[in-house]
């Protein structure tokens, strides 16, 4: 009977502590304030707060009283500025807030609210859509590739996640430059990565030590790892691979004047087909040609590269004329060992002749 | 009478406070709004308070008024241990989730500002003083920019529609009225160099340098220069500039004109498999001496005089692994230092990854020099 009275008496106090535990933790928060998530381009930018949650708080003192935690550990308040609409607070933050992390609201220090900020969908996760150069037997002074993927991705740690992996077991250790800042397009989505140019030219010490990056003979693999995230902190769908082989150095100019022409009629808009006879940088080939008429004006059209950037092939607005036209060459475009129209890239002075320094190449074709 | 007396007085005193406020403002081609800055590069001080923001993405240098002006003639000592948590924590997301692009102390406050890159690609300004971390609030400032790109013509783009250019730029640093930007581009593997008159004019005046370096005397070496400073040689005023392979190289700098090609003199080989990250200039007493930051190296210092004194240049490769030649220099005891700035005429601030992790922001005197 007593120790029925005791287990009696023991449950009672145990049931009174548990609800002035949750009495303590309800005065605490005392309200349920319903926090949402402002979102502006598929970022979290800001926090709204309903103002009927605190009532009594002069709208003056609303950023001294309140404040946003990452809720981490012991961290302080994140910098941004609250402001008053009508009945909501908002807050936004100097940066938007972190995808899967949690923040708090606090008032004078005591946490009142929380929110998560959610993942992305996995139907927004970034790819791999193209690396460049397309080809898959490739010079073993190869200078660089350009990796496109679908969105903006994360800057800064791409050595992280791109390796390069020998005839199928080994990884290439020190083959890219470790740039900062990274070579990445204005949205952040096309990254330029170098391999270590000291490793490419001749007798510079790297080149040396550790030879050149890639072996002639040699099968590589190019690995863009999927744990690499965009910058809404989505992960790229899938590992990307781009198997390739290397062959011979390529330490010879790209010449222009070996380029074959397929010149379009007159009066129609059928584009203008070049066989560059190898492949070329896919940037450059973009920017550095330009097709004009004899008066000097460059022609408007559609620049696309086919056969793994070895044909250029331009397609104009306006109709050709009947006359002479003007391919326009910039000398700094280069192949994809880093060769340009004026110089190889890296030069014996020793055993090359002088340099042609032109800034324009130019070669001619009349339409019919 | 009385009057009249109060009136002149309060005139004199707002032609006197006029006049104190044009003293200290930056002159020529400030404008007052929000610069568009869409990323921050690098970071230098120049006079007056003014910011320089090196900003690749929208291909410009912003000259910003901080207007952080009083001046501190001895900097008290910077000691903030684990930085990076810090202002991850202050940015309300995790180390992880942040870089520190560039740091750079305005040499009247001696305050440290730290550019900052969150993964979801902000760029934030904040200021360091003590162990207080503060956002630099860059709405309604006053501001000053420079477009770098020479060619305003529409870029390239891919078959998506997004342009390919980019102009990065890797340092920028300011010297007797000029801003001076080196540059990497994703298309060319060769280094821009710019030299910008300061105050920025409509009428921009720009060198557009393109320059290079003899390797071991048989091979001309076009590379992008990854960090860089300036100093005076034997009475003459060079650009003291390191490669992305190591190679310390000097220009003479009235030598960097518009349109030229200039070749620089090879006076050091410091290593292989290394990057340079940043390189200052430091007095120590009379002496003017040179630190440098790797990637893969502890810092190294060189003496001017020795730089003076060394009238060669490396006509031999360096055939032994991880050797070096040319000028002397000295390794300090000092390694994973990321960033580098003077904070006095005497103390450097580092930004330095401690052995067990830790990413501390800390000064040290010239005893360590």
């Amino acid at each position: 009977m007593v120790l029925v009275w005791f287990r009696l008496r023991d449950s009672v106090v145990l049931l009174l502590m548990f609800f002035l535990i949750i009495w303590g933790c309800a005065g605490r928060s005392n309200k349920k304030v319903a926090l949402s998530v402002l979102w502006e381009n598929d970022r979290a930018v800001g926090l709204e707060i309903p103002r009927a949650n605190f009532p009594d708080m002069p709208d003056d003192s609303v950023s001294q009283l309140l404040s946003i935690h990452l809720l981490q550990g012991e961290e302080s308040a994140v910098f941004g500025d609250f402001s008053i609409h009508e009945d909501i607070i908002i807050y936004r933050p100097i940066v938007p807030f972190t995808r899967g992390f949690m923040y708090g609201l606090q008032e004078k220090g005591r946490l009142v609210s929380s929110i998560a900020i959610p993942l992305g969908s996995r139907v927004d996760a970034p790819t791999v859509n193209r690396v460049y150069p397309s080809q898959d037997t490739l010079p073993y002074n190869l200078l660089k590739f350009y990796i496109h993927f679908s969105k903006p991705m994360r800057e800064g740690k791409s050595l992280h996640y791109v390796t390069l992996l020998k005839d199928g077991k080994d990884t290439v250790h020190s083959v890219f430059l470790d740039l900062q800042p990274e070579l990445w397009n204005k949205d952040g989505s096309i990254l330029t990565l170098w391999l270590d140019p000291g490793r490419i030219k001749r007798h510079l010490q790297p080149s040396q030590r550790l030879g050149e990056p890639l072996k002639k003979g040699h099968s590589y693999r190019l690995f863009v790892s999927s744990g690499w995230q965009d910058k809404s902190g989505n992960s790229l769908v899938r590992d990307f691979t781009k198997d390739f082989y290397v062959s011979v150095r390529d330490s010879l100019s790209p010449d222009p004047n070996g380029w074959i022409f397929n010149v379009p009629e007159a009066g129609t808009t059928q584009p203008l087909v070049i066989s560059l006879n190898e492949p070329l940088d896919f940037i450059l080939l973009k920017e550095a040609i330009r097709v004009a008429d004899l008066n000097g004006n460059i022609l408007s059209g559609m620049v696309e590269l086919r056969n793994e950037e070895s044909t250029y092939i331009f397609t104009p607005e306006v109709a050709w004329l009947k006359g002479i036209y003007e391919l326009q060459i910039e000398s700094r475009l280069e192949d994809l060992s880093g060769n340009n129209l004026n110089r190889p890239f890296d030069r014996d002075i020793s055993t090359v002749k002088a340099l042609t320094e032109k800034d324009v190449y130019v070669r001619e074709f009349s339409t019919q | 009478m009385k009057k009249l007396f109060y009136f002149v007085a309060v005139c004199m005193s707002a032609v006197l406070l006029v006049a104190s406020t044009n003293r200290h403002a930056p002159s020529g081609g400030f404008e007052n709004g929000t610069p568009d800055i869409q990323s921050i590069s690098a970071l230098a001080f120049g006079p007056d308070g003014v910011l320089f923001v090196g900003d690749s993405k929208s291909a410009s240098v912003f000259a910003i008024d901080t207007k952080d002006k009083v001046v501190v003639d001895k900097a008290p000592a910077v000691d903030m241990k684990n930085v990076d948590q810090k202002i991850a924590s202050l940015l309300g997301t995790t180390a992880s989730n942040i870089v520190i692009q560039d740091i750079a102390v305005n040499p009247l406050s001696k305050k440290v500002y730290a550019a900052v890159q969150h993964s979801n690609g902000t760029h934030v300004l904040l200021s360091i003083e003590g162990q207080k971390i503060v956002p630099v609030d860059l709405k309604n400032i006053s501001y000053s920019v420079f477009s770098i790109n020479n060619a305003p013509a529409e870029d390239a783009k891919d078959q998506r529609g997004r342009p390919l250019r980019v102009w990065a730029i890797s340092d920028l640093k300011y010297t007797d009225g000029k801003v001076m930007v080196s540059g990497l581009s994703n298309q060319e593997f060769s280094s821009t160099f710019r030299v910008i008159p300061f105050p920025f004019t409509s009428k921009q005046d720009q060198a557009s340098l393109e320059i290079y370096h003899a390797a071991h005397g048989r091979y001309e070496t076009y590379s992008p220069i990854k960090t860089f400073t300036t100093a005076d040689l034997n009475g003459k005023k060079y650009l003291v500039a390191s490669y992305t392979c190591t190679p310390l190289v000097l220009f003479p700098l009235d030598e960097l004109k518009s349109g030229t090609h200039v070749k620089g003199r090879t006076v050091g080989e410091f290593g292989s498999g290394n990057t340079p990250l940043d390189i200052i200039t430091l007095k120590k007493g009379d002496e003017s001496i040179l630190i440098m930051a790797n990637s893969s190296r502890p810092v190294m210092r060189v003496k001017y005089k020795n730089l003076e004194r060394y009238e060669g240049s490396l006509t031999e490769p360096v055939t032994e692994s991880y050797a070096t030649a040319g000028v002397d220099f000295v390794t300090l005891p000092f390694v994973n230092v990321l960033q580098l700035d003077k904070l006095d005429d005497t103390q450097v601030v580092l930004l330095q990854r401690r052995v067990n992790g830790d990413l501390d922001l800390w000064s040290s005197g010239d005893r360590w020099f």
